[in-house]
């Protein structure tokens, strides 16, 4: 009796929320947005005409936007943002990190690419490692910086203003400081705990009691401040050749870090074809590999061929059908996306239509996929579709989740994501890491520069998820594979969304999430950045977790169904809601060229516009 | 009033240093070859290390060690906290780390090696796994070195019991706590 009261309240509960769409839509006007209304709790979605920065700081959206309003275009806001994180969310992201960058030239009706990955140091074999911790943190877990470089690319390519016109916000934060947020404090205390212990020269800037401040405080790092005021004068030389550089490598050599000044030198942010697929009418595009926008790309492929008008959003069947296309994607993508100087990509083949119906004849509707499911094998699929009976069987393996030694966090993130728009439909997507919090956890000398932990998404030996030798192996040269994935989708050849997210591996599942939310059951950005999403596996691949968690609103209406059809779903006094990615999005409205604006809020989040 | 606030601090700091004193007065002088292992595979058991080995505390770092590292070893410091990466990368979970601290736990107790329970990663290594770990480690081991911010539930004071244990009110004061250690001051 009881059951079946509780199905009822779902049915009802099902109904109501559908109705309020249907309501939402009769009375959509003829023109601009048409969106359903907003179905769980949430900050309003932000509309303007003259531009938009979407980032995970408030002050650096407001910056940002003060850089469009000071006759700045969206690539001199976008570095002006950037060069503000790295003094206000200085753990996440810094010049010391890696970004994936996808610039919109409306001038020129042009979609750039930009890779500015970290790059193995020529020192970096797998035997300099005695073990997994040397590519957490430290010196030797830190790659050949990219963000620097991408910086000063992109404002000389396509900006209006000054590298020191745009830094001056920037610079100012860094040296009359910031005020600390409670949930920055708090990440820093449980998730960095041991940094100012291990790293005094961190210690020394941010920490000096040896203890992370309480929220309220005021942070300053004046040495990244000069360090900006310098390559304001001398350009990006002084970072990867001149005294910057200098500093940077005597610091590390004296302490046993692996960089030379050949490997700054040698180092170049690279210019590459943007990843393009067809979702229905729309022209996706994202980075190629080491970039992970396959991952979220393929899950979107697999997903375009269901027909999502007869599956009710936040339904059993949705949810379902959901998490086993994720797991698909996310299999590939542990195997597949690694540096194609070194791999040969399999991007292209696994966005093709074969490949996506391959990987949906793996889906089984009533029931999960048991233990871990396998990469797919795009170079063949891709021209062939295969019988049933030859696609791969899961690896079996005993339940992996570490759910519960993240629960109780408000919050957790190691990346930004930041969307930028101008009055001109000028679009900047990027995304840019130090990697976990404050990277490497070390400042190289008197730089101000915190170095970035690429390395650890380097694998030393197999691949955790196959078992198998890995495509990730650390190499000399080697680029290393990220979760950074950023995305714009085109609509008759004009931009109409730009996308990215944050929160390692859940970030591609996060972007996949919101992504059907807005182009199938037509959520506003913000409304679909606040629906429930899951997180399937774990925070890093080499965990090679196997279960589900499923945020409260979800979970509480299916889990019990969702473990009767095998999944293996974190109980739900353990969910970790802050893992299941953050992600922001700005939409541009077809019919009136105005923009709506969402940011994350699992995280600090915030649109700012005018 | 300077000279006033200045004796105030003074005095603060005598006093911090006197409770710090009376609780590592009852820890033996570490006796080496040490031991810095891993309960739960977070970073913890290598920070130890890199801080004993600032202090000029000798001993060997091994995440993953053994009954025979313990029999190798007259003080063995097990930091206990689990790390979701830890776990993946060492290829264990929690069943084989509880089945890995009885058998660390006998060989210690064979081979009379000195067994101290570490926990430096503060209140955001008190999660649930990390607390079965502790549950299962703590009434086996002879002392405890604890940074305090992990201690608010006042776990570890009860858990130690007579037993000696350091609470370390700054996690920067630890390097210094096992340099007195290692001096038996």
């Amino acid at each position: 009796m009881q059951i079946r009261g509780f199905h009822k309240v779902r049915q009802v509960t099902a109904v109501l929320l559908a109705g309020m769409g249907l309501t939402s839509l009769l009375f959509s006007p003829a023109a601009g947005f048409e969106y359903k209304s907003e179905k769980h709790l949430s900050k309003a979605a932000v509309f303007s005409k003259n531009g938009m920065v979407a980032s995970a700081h408030p002050l650096a959206s407001r910056v940002g936007v003060r850089i469009l309003e000071d006759g700045g275009n969206a690539f001199d806001a976008a570095v002006a943002t950037a060069l503000t994180l790295n003094a206000v969310d200085m753990a996440m992201c810094g010049p010391g990190g890696a970004s994936f960058w996808l610039l919109w030239n409306a001038k020129e009706g042009k979609l750039y690419a930009l890779d500015a990955d970290t790059q193995a140091p020529a020192a970096a074999t797998p035997d300099k490692f005695a073990d997994r911790s040397e590519l957490l943190s430290g010196l030797k877990a830190m790659g050949i910086p990219g963000n620097m470089m991408a910086y000063c690319t992109v404002l000389e390519k396509f900006g209006t203003m000054p590298f020191s016109k745009v830094a001056e916000p920037a610079i100012r934060y860094l040296e009359e400081g910031f005020v600390l947020s409670q949930r920055q404090s708090h990440n820093y205390k449980t998730q960095a705990a041991q940094a100012p212990m291990m790293y005094p020269n961190l210690a020394r800037v941010f920490a000096p009691d040896g203890e992370w401040p309480d929220a309220g405080a005021i942070m300053k790092n004046p040495e990244l401040a000069a360090t900006y005021r310098t390559i304001a004068k001398e350009g990006v030389d002084a970072f990867y050749k001149g005294s910057i550089a200098r500093e940077m490598v005597r610091y590390m050599q004296e302490n046993g870090g692996l960089w030379t000044m050949e490997d700054l030198a040698n180092y170049k942010v690279l210019w590459v074809e943007p990843l393009h697929m067809k979702y229905k009418d729309l022209d996706v595009y994202g980075m190629p590999p080491p970039s992970s926008s396959v991952t979220w790309m393929e899950a979107l492929k697999i997903a375009e061929g269901f027909d999502w008008s007869k599956i009710e959003d936040n339904s059993l069947e949705y949810l379902h059908l959901m998490v086993e296309i994720d797991r698909l994607a996310h299999a590939d993508s542990y195997e597949f996306v690694a540096d194609p100087k070194f791999v040969e990509s399999q991007a292209e083949n696994l966005l093709s239509d074969n490949y996506a119906a391959a990987q949906r004849l793996r889906i089984d509707r009533k029931k999960a996929a048991p233990g871990k499911v396998q990469p797919g094998n795009p170079a063949e699929w891709s021209r062939k579709v295969p019988a049933s009976a030859a696609l791969p069987d899961s690896l079996a393996s005993e339940p992996v989740s570490l759910a519960e030694s993240t629960r109780n966090m408000a919050y957790r993130g190691n990346t930004n994501h930041v969307v930028v728009v101008d009055k001109d439909g000028n679009c900047v997507s990027f995304t840019h890491t130090l990697g976990q919090f404050f990277g490497g956890q070390d400042i190289l000398g008197n730089t101000g520069v915190i170095g970035n932990n690429g390395m650890d998404w380097f694998d030393l030996a197999d691949n955790p998820w196959t078992e198998k030798p890995s495509n990730l192996i650390v190499a000399p040269g080697k680029r290393n594979r990220w979760t950074l994935s950023p995305g714009m989708f085109f609509q008759n050849g004009k931009p109409r969304i730009l996308v990215g997210g944050s929160g390692a591996e859940s970030t591609m599942p996060g972007i996949f999430q919101v992504m059907i939310r807005m182009l199938e059951y037509k959520l506003n950005p913000q409304a679909a950045i606040s629906s429930p999403r899951f997180l399937y596996g774990d925070m890093y691949h080499y965990s090679a977790g196997t279960r589900l968690a499923i945020e409260p609103e979800l979970r509480s209406l299916w889990e019990k169904d969702m473990v009767r059809m095998g999944h293996d779903s974190v109980p739900g006094s353990q969910i970790w809601r802050m893992s299941s990615g953050n992600v922001w999005v700005i939409e541009i409205d077809p019919e009136t060229g105005t923009y709506a604006g969402g940011a994350e809020v699992r995280g600090d989040g915030h649109v700012d516009a005018f | 009033m300077r000279h006033l606030f200045r004796s105030a601090v003074c005095a603060l700091g005598l006093i911090a240093l006197s409770v710090i004193g009376a609780q590592a007065a009852d820890f033996p002088k570490i006796q080496t070859p040490a031991l810095f292992t891993s309960l739960g595979q977070s970073p913890d058991a290598k920070t130890l290390s890199v801080l004993a080995g600032r202090a000029k505390l000798a001993g060997e770092y091994k995440p993953l060690a053994g009954v025979e590292d313990v029999a190798a070893a007259k003080t063995v410091f097990i930091t206990v906290g689990t790390s979701l990466k830890g776990f993946g990368s060492a290829g264990v979970n929690l069943d084989t780390e509880k089945k890995r601290c009885q058998d660390l736990v006998k060989a210690a107790k064979d081979s009379g090696a000195y067994l101290i329970l570490v926990h430096i990663g503060g209140e955001g290594r008190r999660d649930a796994m990390t607390n079965q770990l502790l549950e299962e480690l703590a009434p086996s081991v002879d002392a405890f070195l604890v940074y305090e911010a992990g201690n608010g539930d006042g776990f570890f004071t009860k858990a130690a019991g007579d037993r000696p244990i350091i609470l370390v009110p700054k996690a920067i004061e630890i390097a210094k706590v096992l340099g007195n250690l290692a001096a038996g001051s």
